[in-house]
């Protein structure tokens, strides 16, 4: 048997399992919660155990597999940026997300929209961030339909076309999401985490050892290369001058919007408890450590490049995010790629999943029964959630096989627009009243339009400054000024 | 000692801010770090001050644990 079938089959026996359990999950679980409130929260009854496998594998998908090591592999010290900011969000995870949680039962709230909505009294608003936050999550979902198919590329061992292994991998989850329940994406990412938690520390710890006998050889090889690297690639294993404003930028403004994302939201007001919230954010916190063995990995890979064990240009876009699997190949049997590539790609399933599932019952929830259709039967308000899921996990796959980008880019645009939340729902919190229903609404949509007209029409970084800070900028400013001058009209 | 309840809640918001600050307070070092072309082990010194402060902020985060279970959080 060759190489490609033993990985590849590993890989799609995994995926059988882990759909297999799903459908399960969700046929035992439509007969024990089949209240709608159940596919929004799963009745607030998940204990640590579950809520920490399933948050793992919620949070850490490609961008942890792939993205990470890719990051390393083409700029080398920059990528701590996102591992310290990772680390902080939890710190700031500690302090804000309880307060999240005892409000949401407090208040009802079922969903981040929901929260919006009573905040600001206003249902316009709450469906603006329900369609927003669906919105800005297309590039998570595109950042592991790009993942999957790198995966199954490299796991073929270039046998298999990617295109048509993204195509097959995100149809499948996307017909679980919309069949299934949180029940039941709970479930798969129970068996998810384990297997994404081995995987990342047996590859990362093994491969700079097998490759190079230890890590000062492996960074002696790298100071060698940084010092006569080939045209194009710009690997330093120290920060450059241009670098400083971003690395800055990126750890204060992107852990504000980490627990923002509307699955995480979903996650935290399902959990059982505040205790269980609070002891769970310490111990999902360990899977950031996680982190430094794929940092390693990337590191693996541009030395391996470097000393021409790798043939593809792992410096370059999109090679970069190969790195991962690409070490894994060159240094392990079949097998072990066939195992590191499911968990891989199951991690990356599960976030797709979570994603969109949540993506479709806001829509659902706090746009077509609150807003446009109050009176709406349950049967309608599933088939808008299933639908809406639909169109944002097609507008992904289009995205990534025409417009695919560099994983963690992807990952830190969604991040860029979901933080423009933050003001408004912790100021919301915290200070009632301190902005305007117009002027939160009209700060959101600003900050929005000021990441998407950098990333999009600007395409580059102005003052090499992350697009989230300028974001924040606009939309304080214009959330202030409409409030002050809605305050003072009123008086 | 015994704490009233608006003691108890500046003790939090103290600890809080404390434990921020203290989480962001390797910045102080990073460019200095990031000038030495030293490595420790093998390896550069920036990379060993990063995942330091990685682990800094996870202990951190367990000792904000403990300090808060006590306070009756």
């Amino acid at each position: 048997m060759g190489g490609e079938a033993i990985a590849l089959g590993i890989i799609f026996g995994w995926l059988g399992v882990t759909a297999g359990v799903g459908v399960l999950a969700t046929y035992l679980g439509f007969r024990r919660v089949a209240a709608v409130d159940a596919w929004f929260v799963a009745g607030r009854r998940l204990g640590l155990l579950v809520l920490w496998l399933s948050l793992g594998a919620n949070i850490y998908s490609a961008y942890t597999f792939l993205g990470l090591p890719g990051l390393a592999a083409r700029e080398g010290g920059k990528v701590w940026a996102i591992t310290l900011y990772g680390m902080i969000s939890y710190l700031i995870g500690y302090i804000v997300v309880p307060r999240m949680w005892s409000k949401a039962k407090d208040r009802g709230w079922l969903t981040i929209a929901d929260a919006f909505e009573d905040i600001y009294g206003s249902r316009a608003v709450g469906a603006f961030t329900a369609i927003a936050g669906a919105l800005w999550s297309i590039p998570y979902i595109q950042l592991q339909i790009q993942g999957i198919g790198y995966i199954i590329e490299t796991a073929s061992y270039g046998a298999m076309n990617p295109v048509i292994a993204k195509v097959i991998a995100f149809t499948l989850i996307a017909i679980f999401t919309v069949v299934g329940g949180l029940m039941s994406v709970v479930f798969i990412n129970m068996l998810q985490g384990a297997l994404m938690l081995a995987a990342v520390w047996f590859i990362g710890i093994a491969a700079p050892l097998i490759a190079f006998g230890s890590l000062t050889n492996l960074f002696n090889v790298l100071q060698s290369y940084q010092l006569s690297q080939p045209a194009g690639s710009n690997f330093s294993l120290f920060l450059k001058p241009g670098d400083v404003g971003w690395f800055l930028s990126i750890i204060f403004i992107a852990p504000l919007a980490f627990w923002l994302w509307p699955n995480r939201v979903q996650n935290v007001f399902g959990a059982k408890d505040i205790k269980t919230t609070k002891r769970n954010m310490v111990a999902v916190s360990v899977y950031q450590i996680a982190q430094i063995p794929a940092i390693l990995v990337g590191l693996t890979a541009i030395a391996l490049f470097a000393t021409d064990s790798i043939a593809m240009p792992v410096f370059k876009k999109p090679f970069c995010d190969y790195s991962f699997m690409l070490v894994t190949r060159v240094l392990f049997p079949p097998w072990v790629v066939g195992l590191v590539g499911a968990g891989a790609m199951a991690a990356s399933i599960s976030t797709a999943a979570a994603i969109l599932h949540v993506s479709g019952a806001l829509f659902s929830r706090n746009v077509w029964q609150r807003l446009l259709r109050p009176s709406a039967p349950r049967r309608e308000l599933l088939l808008s959630a299933r639908v809406f899921t639909a169109v944002i996990a097609v507008a992904s796959l289009v995205l990534a096989l025409y417009a695919p980008g560099i994983l963690i880019y992807l990952l830190l645009v969604g991040y860029a627009g979901i933080v423009q939340m933050f003001p408004q729902y912790i100021l919301g919190m915290y200070r009632p009243g301190t902005f305007t229903r117009n002027g939160a609404l009209a700060g959101m949509a600003t900050g929005m339009a000021i990441v998407a007209y950098i990333k999009v029409i600007l395409r580059h970084l102005p003052l090499g400054i992350y697009e989230g800070f300028w974001g924040l900028i606009g939309n304080l400013a214009v959330a202030s000024i409409v409030s002050l001058t809605e305050k003072r009209f009123k008086t | 000692m015994l704490m009233v309840p608006g003691e108890r809640r500046l003790s939090r918001v103290a600890l809080y801010s404390a434990v921020l600050a203290l989480a962001y307070l390797p910045l102080a070092g990073l460019l200095l770090v990031n000038s030495l072309r030293v490595a420790i082990g093998g390896v550069p010194a920036l990379w060993v001050y990063a995942i330091g402060w990685t682990l800094f902020v996870f202990t951190l985060l367990l000792v904000l644990h403990v300090v808060d279970v006590r306070l009756g959080g």
